[in-house]
């Protein structure tokens, strides 16, 4: 039996349905054009769902239902109509012969498709109900755009959140490790990708081998990727053109943006599988391509910053450093040399930037002798001004114990130093002491620059009797003695002096200094100090230097 | 942090329950979340607890399904409350809108007192 049309039904039945209810109206629109169009079967069907239809009265086969997607999928968005043999099709078994396809269109847009098993009985009443159904699902329609909307306007929040955020990260921050996590799980989440890896060099610091890697799930590469890096980001939406780094990244699709800063090439942020709702994986988009680069940058510039904050804090502890140095230094090496019997002196000493271990002193005896050194400390720094500090302090207290034997004296500064010097640092040293009486110098050279003795025109040079002091347990020293009598002068110095360095690369060396005493030897011992600190000075204009240079002469009188 | 997410559900008593996650809320953990707790709606409990003290990332996929799950509570006239957040997930959740319909918890044991109705 043939039901009739129930317009007013079907008007009340379409007024019921909520639009804003979760779960598609779809069998409810379905049955109010049933009772309005007086039909007793047919189906509705989204067109962007066609496998999911409102089915009354009908059951079509799943081959029937494959041919309606493909249909939809070629006819798009505008679809009004179905080929007769697909919609009796989708009636099998009845097949009737005058199936009518409803359109519910709004704007152009088929919102959905209604298939009905004869003609609206009674068509202009049909039409209104047709009419009030679009608009149902017109608004339904709309309601879903602005949720998705919504929704798209707060994803695009939360990533520019995100970049602001590890903006400020990086701000606030100079640990690195913490930030690559940040940078790697933000780009992971913004990019709704499976799994991720961030490689960086880090130039020391961060990891023993100087390369930083973090992975979320699966590895995608490891750090031989750096010596191959792209210098763009890349996306390989298939296996196809990766780099042979990526051959074997266990992901079917690859997102790549290296990590650059100042043109040089630091690491690389690498996405695998990009997520969907209904369980898939999306291509990566040229816009996942500028976000990832987004946070490669930030982790450049995080990369950078920390970079910077090591060489300042290292400048910083140098800076401390030396001056710590230079003021040890400065309290131990005599303001003025003492006024002694039968000698006149002069010296000084000239700190490098890197303050060295030089060292000079003088000392009176009880016995009106005049016991003086130069001695040079292996390194450079504060553990280079200890040592000094120590064989100062050393020789003080032995002095007053007095010299009788100069190579046992010696040795029992040794022993003390080889006692303290645990870093396995030596001092070269050159120990005199000045016989008034005899008008002689007894001395002991300790692996040190040979003293330079003049007399008249003749230059004896004092050579070494001896390894340097404080490094080998078991070391013999031999003491010498010259004749030093008035008139005679007496040239000790630093290898800073000697070794000095003028910007052809040469080095100052003995002769140019044996020749300047020479040719001053009528100078006063003052004005000759001084004038060997001018002359290589001059000779080494321009260039840095970076030993001490330290300078005693004593000259009989 | 694994990727594969892991839920445990504990019930404190017959009306709330607390689903602990331990990885990241995507697609499939979001998943795993909603198929718990639909089976604890279908159960008649209604007042769910997610605590993410060991879920570190999430991304929009995972929060439109915790959005999906809210939406069915609230029209059960249920409650859903989130505790130990990561300041970075609960920032997010702010953005996205989880916040403005479920409440945040930085322990758990104010959140089942909210969910059983015994404070504001």
């Amino acid at each position: 039996m043939r039901p009739g049309a129930d317009i007013l039904g079907a008007h009340a039945r379409l007024a019921a349905i909520d639009p804003t209810a979760d779960e598609s109206p779809l069998a409810e629109i379905l049955a109010a054009l049933l009772a309005g169009s007086g039909a007793a079967s047919g189906l509705a069907v989204d067109p962007s769902q066609p496998l999911r239809p409102a089915l009354e009265g009908v059951s079509p086969g799943a081959a029937a239902l494959a041919r309606l997607e493909w249909f939809l999928s070629q006819a798009g968005s505008g679809a009004t109509a179905l080929p007769g043999g697909l919609s009796a099709e989708l009636f099998a078994p009845s097949r009737p012969a005058d199936v009518r396809v409803v359109p519910l269109t709004a704007r152009d847009e088929t919102l959905a498709l209604v298939l009905l098993e004869h003609p609206p009985l009674d068509p202009v009443g049909f039409a209104s109900v047709t009419a009030h159904a679009a608009s149902i699902l017109a608004v339904i329609r709309m309601s879903q755009r602005i949720s998705k909307a919504d929704f798209e306007l707060k994803y695009r929040v939360w990533e520019l959140q995100s970049l602001y955020d590890v903006g400020l990260s990086i701000a606030g921050t100079l640990d690195f490790e913490s930030l690559a996590d940040d940078i790697l799980m933000s780009s992971i989440s913004l990019l709704n990708a499976r799994t991720g890896t961030l490689i960086v060099r880090t130039s020391g610091g961060l990891s023993e081998d100087g390369v930083l890697v973090k992975h979320f799930g699966a590895p995608l590469a490891g750090p031989e990727i750096l010596s191959s890096l792209p210098d763009h980001p890349c996306r390989w939406n298939g296996r196809a053109g990766r780099i042979g780094a990526l051959g074997d990244a266990p992901a079917e699709k690859l997102l790549l943006a290296p990590i650059v800063a100042d043109g040089r090439s630091l690491g690389v942020l690498l996405m695998a599988d990009k997520e969907n709702r209904a369980g898939g994986i999306d291509d990566f988009s040229p816009g996942d391509e500028r976000i990832l680069s987004l946070f490669g940058n930030q982790a450049a510039i995080a990369l950078e910053n920390a970079r910077l904050h090591r060489e300042a804090v290292e400048k910083e502890r140098m800076e401390r450093e030396i001056e710590l140095a230079a003021s040890i230094q400065k309290t131990i090496l005599p303001a003025s040399l003492p006024d002694v019997a039968g000698l006149r002196l002069a010296g000084g000493n000239r700190p490098t930037r890197q303050v060295g271990g030089d060292y000079y002193d003088v000392f009176p005896l009880p016995d009106g002798r005049t016991a003086f050194c130069v001695a040079d400390v292996a390194g450079k720094g504060v553990p280079a001004a200890l040592l000094v500090s120590t064989l100062h302090a050393c020789l003080r207290i032995l002095l007053d114990t007095g010299v009788a034997d100069l190579p046992l004296f010696v040795a029992r500064v040794h022993r003390h130093l080889l006692g303290f010097s645990s870093t396995r640092k030596f001092v070269t040293l050159f120990f005199a002491i000045y016989d008034p009486l005899r008008q002689e110098v007894r001395y002991l050279n300790a692996g040190h620059n040979p003293g330079i003795r003049l007399a008249g025109s003749e230059v004896t040079l004092l050579p070494s009797g001896g390894p340097p002091i404080g490094i080998l347990p078991d070391c013999v020293h031999r003491e010498a003695a010259v004749p030093l009598r008035p008139g005679d002068t007496l040239v000790l110095y630093s290898d800073g002096i000697t070794e000095a360095v003028n910007a052809a690369d040469e080095e100052f060396g003995m002769d140019r200094l044996i020749a300047l005493v020479k040719g001053r030897r009528g100078d006063p011992p003052e004005a000759l100090s001084s004038r060997i600190f001018e002359e290589v000075s001059e000779f080494t204009r321009g260039v840095a230097q970076y030993d001490d240079q330290t300078v005693l002469i004593a000259r009989a009188c | 942090m694994s990727e594969i997410l892991k839920v445990t559900v504990e019930r404190p008593d017959a009306a709330v329950a607390v689903l602990r996650t331990d990885g990241y809320i995507n697609n499939a953990g979001g998943e795993e979340i909603a198929r718990q707790a639909y089976a604890l709606m279908g159960s008649g409990v209604n007042r769910l607890l997610l605590d993410l003290e060991k879920t570190k990332i999430v991304n929009s996929i995972g929060i439109s399904i915790l959005i999906e799950i809210l939406e069915k509570l609230l029209d059960s006239g249920g409650r859903l409350a989130f505790c130990r957040l990561t300041p970075t997930i609960e920032k997010t959740f702010q953005i996205m809108g989880l916040a403005q319909y479920a409440r945040i918890f930085a322990v758990p044991d104010p959140a089942v007192a909210w969910l059983r109705g015994e404070t504001d």
